[in-house]
């Protein structure tokens, strides 16, 4: 892209002239090296898109594990006025509140290698995981509706966990204003069988070792206290429940558009004014299937607690298997920023990106005041995870946002035609990684290979002063969904 | 296939309207699920309204989704009862898939409006539709 103007070391420009529409101009966060393989496809030009959106402020932005999507790029941030704005379902995606949550352990690499098959088998029988996965939970009409107006804590109420665990996640596992009369009947029907199930694609839990510690005193608040120490990674959404919330609502936003006499260069970008009601309704949904998420982690948390229980013989509460934290990837929040040097009430619209809150935001509960919201990027599954923290100067440049993992490389079928399931098995196997997996071949599509290197992400973000890192842990064993 | 980074985009050819609808749904299952000896042991009227031809198509494909998900429902003849610029009326044959006798490769989130386009040629109609997967 010829317009594109490098404005420092790792942040790249596309000027508002670029294409005739765009109302503010695109700011994609990359490395040099970077850059080159961003401008192969798509994704700048979907940068370039969203500044299209009625009601937009600042940049339409891209954090650097950017790639190619549907209407939004993956990695892409915008913020649109609450006054006079816009939201866009593709803006969250089909996997609302996909996301992840961290857990941490007393336990050290050495306690669970010799035990790690049989922990592996454990999670892979107590999870539900894979294509078409149902879940264990089998809620009635009445407990679904409770589950996508309370989200994780109506999990904890059936015993699958603990307050700390809502104290460490965003918003406390429950979007308020999640309104069930939005949710359509197809949604609950396809919702309904797959609460607590992992799915498949991208998804994944994962057991790690910490091998780095960068901020010791901040690691330590998030319980991460030493090298060698093991932690648990759960990355699942909300399963076909926000799949069918996306796709009923871009369906009306998609007539709304003519309505509202919006001009948008891609159909998929499909929006409606936030207060108007084809707005209200989808933001009503969206927070339920945020919801469902956040209940579906918890759950999955809960029998990973029993299944490590199981294997070493200790009760749960003594596993000291607490929650680090738990954030949302894709999701669109209503928050306060400052546009202009005005506070403003913008929708943060988040597709593949985290939110990175800095010390001292109200948001934030008693335990992460002080040091700021931790921000957990899972790389891929043969390379390293970042636990991160939030800064301030994240919530002046990018809305409190920042990356959220490593970024494809190679789409699923070229991966498929170059890589074999089995070699990526066998290659991880040599480094002392074990994948437990119903689907081998779709081992090749999440292969170290197709994705971008996390630390390159990462030196970016810290570079830019968009997240810190505090911590690097690498894989030990996967269930691969 | 058509190459997208995040997804899997497919490039469906037809004679006319008619015959592109049948083929993307062959075309998606082909993609779900490894079907060789689909029967029809289940038959479903499938209504789609749209804006135009390609939400049409697209909308389409959204609905044998959502039944594929929600019923394991996979269809393997369509006979289209009606179908003008907005509106589509298929009947559908098929079965409840078995994970015993149907091999499922993958979960298909939905059928994406991203880059969806119909091109008519004289020799019929090509599309392109991006699933996200």
């Amino acid at each position: 892209m010829a317009e594109l103007q490098r404005l420092d070391e790792y942040r790249w420009e596309i000027p508002v002239s670029y294409k005739p529409g765009m109302r503010v101009p695109g700011l994609v966060y990359a490395s040099d090296s970077m850059i080159e393989s961003i401008e192969r496809d798509q994704a700048l030009e979907q940068v370039a898109n969203v500044a299209f959106l009625p009601g937009i402020v600042g940049q339409s932005m891209a954090m650097p594990d950017i790639h190619w999507g549907y209407g939004f790029p993956i990695g892409g941030v915008a913020a649109t006025t609450v006054k006079g704005g816009v939201v866009s379902p593709g803006g969250v995606g089909y996997d609302i509140n996909c996301g992840v949550r961290l857990l941490r352990s007393d336990l050290t690499a050495a306690d669970v290698l010799p035990r790690l098959s049989q922990l592996l088998e454990r999670l892979f029988h107590n999870v539900p995981s894979g294509v078409g996965s149902r879940g264990r939970i089998k809620p009635s009409q009445r407990d679904i509706s409770s589950i996508l107006v309370e989200g994780a804590a109506w999990a904890v109420k059936q015993g699958f966990g603990s307050q700390d665990d809502l104290d460490a996640t965003e918003d406390g596992g429950c979007m308020p204003e999640a309104d069930p009369s939005a949710v359509s009947e197809r949604a609950l029907t396809r919702g309904l069988p797959q609460v607590g199930s992992l799915g498949s694609g991208n998804h994944f839990l994962e057991i790690q070792v910490v091998r780095d510690i960068f901020e010791p005193e901040v690691a330590s608040v998030m319980g991460i206290e030493r090298e060698g120490q093991v932690l648990v990674l759960i990355h699942t959404g909300s399963r076909g429940f926000g799949h069918q919330v996306c796709t009923d609502h871009l369906r009306v936003m998609e007539r709304a558009v003519a309505r509202y006499d919006i001009v948008l260069p891609d159909r998929q970008l499909a929006c409606a004014p936030i207060t108007s009601t084809e707005g209200r309704e989808y933001l009503a949904a969206m927070r339920c299937a945020a919801n469902y998420a956040w209940c579906n982690r918890q759950c999955i948390t809960h029998w990973v607690r029993e299944s490590f229980a199981d294997v070493f013989a200790i009760p749960p509460e003594r596993l000291a298997l607490r929650q680090v934290y738990d954030v949302a990837h894709n999701i669109a929040k209503i928050e306060r920023h400052s546009v202009e040097g005005r506070e403003t009430e913008v929708c943060v619209h988040r597709k593949g990106a985290t939110r990175a809150f800095p010390a001292g935001h109200r948001a934030l509960s008693e335990r992460y005041r002080a040091v700021g919201q931790p921000v957990l990027i899972p790389g891929d599954m043969g390379r390293s995870s970042y636990i991160a923290v939030g800064t301030e100067l994240a919530m002046r440049a990018t809305f409190g946002s920042t990356c959220h993992g490593a970024g494809r490389l190679m789409s699923r079928s070229a991966a498929r035609r170059a890589i074999r399931g089995q070699d990526v098995a066998d290659a991880l196997r040599r480094r002392s990684i074990t994948v437990r997996t119903a689907d081998v071949a779709a081992l090749a599509e999440e292969a170290s290979e197709a994705y971008k290197d996390i630390s390159d992400v990462m030196d970016v973000v810290q570079g830019a002063g968009i997240c810190r890192r505090v911590a690097r842990a690498e894989p030990m064993g996967v269930i691969k969904g | 296939m058509v190459a997208h980074t995040a997804d899997i985009g497919v490039r469906i050819h037809g004679g006319d309207m008619e015959e592109l609808l049948v083929n993307a749904a062959h075309a998606l299952y082909s993609i779900l699920l490894r079907a060789t000896d689909l029967t029809e042991r289940v038959e479903r009227v499938v209504t789609v309204d749209s804006s135009d031809e390609e939400t049409l198509l697209v909308d389409w494909l959204n609905e044998l989704i959502y039944l594929f998900d929600a019923e394991r429902l996979a269809f393997s003849r369509f006979q289209i009862e009606q179908l003008t610029e907005c509106r589509l009326q298929a009947r559908c044959f098929g079965e409840r898939t078995d994970t015993a006798r149907h091999e499922v490769l993958r979960d298909v989130k939905a059928a994406t409006y991203h880059m969806a386009h119909i091109h008519r040629a004289t020799d019929g109609y090509t599309a392109q539709v991006i699933l996200d997967v």
